[in-house]
């Protein structure tokens, strides 16, 4: 059974200028243990489909549309109780946020907030619950833990405050962590850091990893398998090595071009030029179309679907484990076959 | 904190000296001889000079001033005038008051703040709901209307016309403290009887402030709502309840701290009319009955308190901000 299995989900919000269908029928698959990475300009969808996923999207769990289905080790998140879902926020999946300065309380210590989580998902109380929050901090790599359980979080940096909702995130022992842009507001040396830690303690514990970056590189050096979201739908998904190695999606190719090593230089890929347009009028046919360096008419009218590619190249080197899976991507370039369902 | 502590209690004391001057200097100024103006017109002038040597008068007035100012710090300001307190140190006459101020006035800050606050994140957390549009019709009304216009309407409403207005009697004294012959009664009796008596002018000032801090708590929290440490309280599982009502409102009251300070002064002026018009013998009727006859020294030593009572309200909402949002504490040391 898979740990995280989500089906058609679609959130739209109602906004100012109309419904903003953010996330648009994105299907996702996570393995016990397992670790995916989302990627995606800004505005695709990406932190919608995490807050989705904890039935927290910014104004209900009605906004998440009838005919969604998001399973949890099977059972159905989507239409479950609020008290059930409460057990699983930071008992089975907890998630931490890009900004984490304005993540953490300003007015409580932060040993209080690990502890609180301490309280709502284990049964350790009194001391036994302020130990585990010392060995929690100790544990992500907060020097002198029982001292500075006893501070506030504007006496942390960045890097040390993300550490602290790693501690918080981990406090439940959840099977599943969402770590949303974790290191987006980071300095490039903490950056590499806190993915280390996140990465080893993933494997340490064997949790799941739902990573999500606006950056190709950065989940690429954490998981097995890359989503790549678009315009609240998936656009290219697959094992990581097979999808950097070939990209098959016009804007996989362009993410990688804003990315490029020397090397690469050659294969001349230019970055994607626009951005991403407004989730209240996404364009007909294929969303990318009017952003694609290689359009052929059919994308301005019909959208593809997200279709099974042929087995992977056998020059890819990327090893295929179980719970790699298969290669998908929606253009019209690949062939024929879709567009008909 | 302790620092924060030290530094704006030092910077009170220029400021309850500015006050001491500014009430001496005011009412010195202020046309009219006192001794004259106690005594009927056509006294003889040897009985004025008696009472303006009595009173001081006949000091110049920066001696005058001085001895006030000294007067202010030992607690001297003098006897009363009033032949109903006739000789009575002017402290012994406020002290004999303070007491009913004080529970009117610390009754009516704390409902005010605790039905204020529950009333701001009710409507926070159904914006623009039908009831949230009702109530913020409502606070409008009760921060706009003038209190003492609000006091007659109570009064009214639920003593002098009751019958009328709702078919049976409904009634809270409408004057007073207590009833005739409640020294006669039980603890509890009185304490019940003061209680009934403090209902309306509790009621009355409640409601005015509780208007405004209301309105400013509904504000206060929608910000606070939107903030990203809410969504992390909400995503490590605890009940929505807890996220609005530890996380949020912790975060909420800091704004309304500092109006804490911004309501002293307005608590001060509501009492004297508020006592003026339900008769509560307090600091306010105590003041009004004073100008009236001509107490000089009771006006002045009443002054001087009420304006170190907003100094001293200011002062106490600086250290609670800092008790209630660290980065202040830690930003002063
Ligand atoms: N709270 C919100 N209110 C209105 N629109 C929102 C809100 N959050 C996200 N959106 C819209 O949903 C779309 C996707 O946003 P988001 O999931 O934050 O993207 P990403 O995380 O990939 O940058 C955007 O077009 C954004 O305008
Ligand atoms: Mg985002």
């Amino acid at each position: 059974m898979s740990l995280l299995e989500i089906r058609n989900l679609r959130t739209h919000l109602a906004v100012p200028g109309g419904i903003a269908r953010a996330v648009d029928g994105v299907d996702l698959d996570l393995g016990e243990g397992g670790t995916v990475g989302v990627v995606g300009e800004s505005g695709s969808g990406k932190t919608l489909l995490a807050l989705s996923i904890l039935g927290l999207p910014p104004g209900g769990p009605d906004q998440i549309i009838d005919g969604s289905s998001i399973r949890y080790r099977g059972e159905e998140l989507v239409g479950v109780g609020n008290k059930r879902l409460r057990e699983i926020r930071g008992g089975e999946i907890a998630m931490i946020f890009q900004e984490p300065m304005t993540s953490l309380n300003p007015v409580f210590t932060v040993g209080d907030q690990v502890r609180e989580s301490v309280g709502l998902h284990t049964s350790l109380r009194g001391r036994a619950g302020k130990e585990e929050v010392v060995r929690l901090l100790g544990e992500v790599g907060i020097p002198d833990p029982s001292a500075r359980m006893r501070d506030y979080p504007h006496q942390f940096s960045g890097g040390m405050r993300q550490r602290v909702m790693i501690a918080m995130a981990l406090a439940g022992k959840p099977s599943l962590l969402i770590a949303d842009e974790p290191t987006t507001a980071l300095d490039v040396t903490i950056e590499a850091q806190i993915l280390d830690l996140i990465k080893e303690t993933q494997t340490r514990l064997g949790m799941g990893l739902l990573l999500i970056s606006h950056d190709l590189r950065t989940v690429s050096k954490v998981c097995e398998r890359l989503v790549v979201l678009y315009a609240g739908r998936v656009v290219e998904s697959g094992p990581t090595a097979e999808v950097l190695a070939s990209p098959k999606h016009p804007y996989t190719r362009g993410l990688m071009g804003s990315r490029l090593s020397m090397d690469d230089r050659r294969k001349s890929l230019r970055p994607i030029p626009g951005e991403v347009p407004e989730a209240t009028s996404w364009p007909r046919g294929c969303r990318f179309h009017p952003r694609c360096g290689e359009m052929i008419p059919r994308c301005r009218t019909r959208e593809p679907d997200l279709l099974p590619l042929e087995a992977a190249a056998p020059d890819s080197g990327g090893a295929v484990g179980p719970t790699t899976g298969v290669r998908k991507a929606r253009c019209w370039l690949l062939g024929e076959t879709g567009g008909g369902a | 904190m302790r620092s924060l502590v030290f530094r704006r209690t030092l910077t009170a004391i220029p400021l309850l000296l500015g006050v001491a001057t500014l009430v001496f200097f005011a009412l010195s100024l202020a046309p009219g001889d006192p001794a004259t103006l106690f005594y009927p017109i056509g006294a003889s002038p040897e009985v004025l000079d008696q009472l303006r040597r009595s009173l001081g008068l006949d000091d110049p007035l920066l001696v005058r001033y001085f001895k006030w100012l000294l007067g202010c710090l030992t607690g001297d300001f003098g006897v009363s005038l009033s032949p109903r307190y006739y000789q009575l140190p002017v402290r012994d006459v406020i002290l004999g008051v303070l007491p009913n101020t004080l529970l009117l006035a610390g009754c009516s800050l704390f409902l005010a703040f605790v039905v204020g606050s529950l009333v701001g994140v009710f409507q926070a957390t159904r914006q623009g709901s039908l009831i949230d549009s009702v109530l913020s019709g409502c606070t409008l009304f009760f921060y706009s209307v003038p209190s003492f216009w609000l006091a007659v309407m109570l009064g009214m409403f639920f003593s002098v016309k009751a019958e009328a207005f709702w078919g049976w009697p409904v009634f809270f004294p409408a004057s007073g403290v207590a009833s005739p012959g409640a020294d006669s009664l039980s603890t509890w009796g009185q304490v019940l009887d003061r209680a009934h008596h403090l209902f309306l002018p509790c009621l009355t000032l409640t409601l005015v402030m509780a208007g405004g801090i209301a309105r400013y708590v509904r504000t206060s929290m929608l910000e606070v709502v939107r903030q990203d440490y809410i969504r992390t309280a909400r995503a490590k599982g605890l009940p929505e309840s807890r996220v609005i009502l530890k996380h949020g409102l912790r975060n909420g009251l800091i704004p309304v701290v500092t109006l804490f300070g911004a309501y002293f002064p307005i608590l001060l002026s509501g009492t004297v009319l508020i006592e003026y018009v339900f008769t509560w013998p307090g600091m306010g009727r105590l003041m009004v009955d004073s100008v009236l006859a001509r107490d000089y020294p009771v006006v002045l030593g009443g002054t001087f308190l009420f304006g170190a009572a907003v100094v001293v309200g200011n002062l106490l909402a600086d250290l609670l901000y800092g008790v209630v949002d660290p980065r202040i504490r830690d930003a002063h040391g």
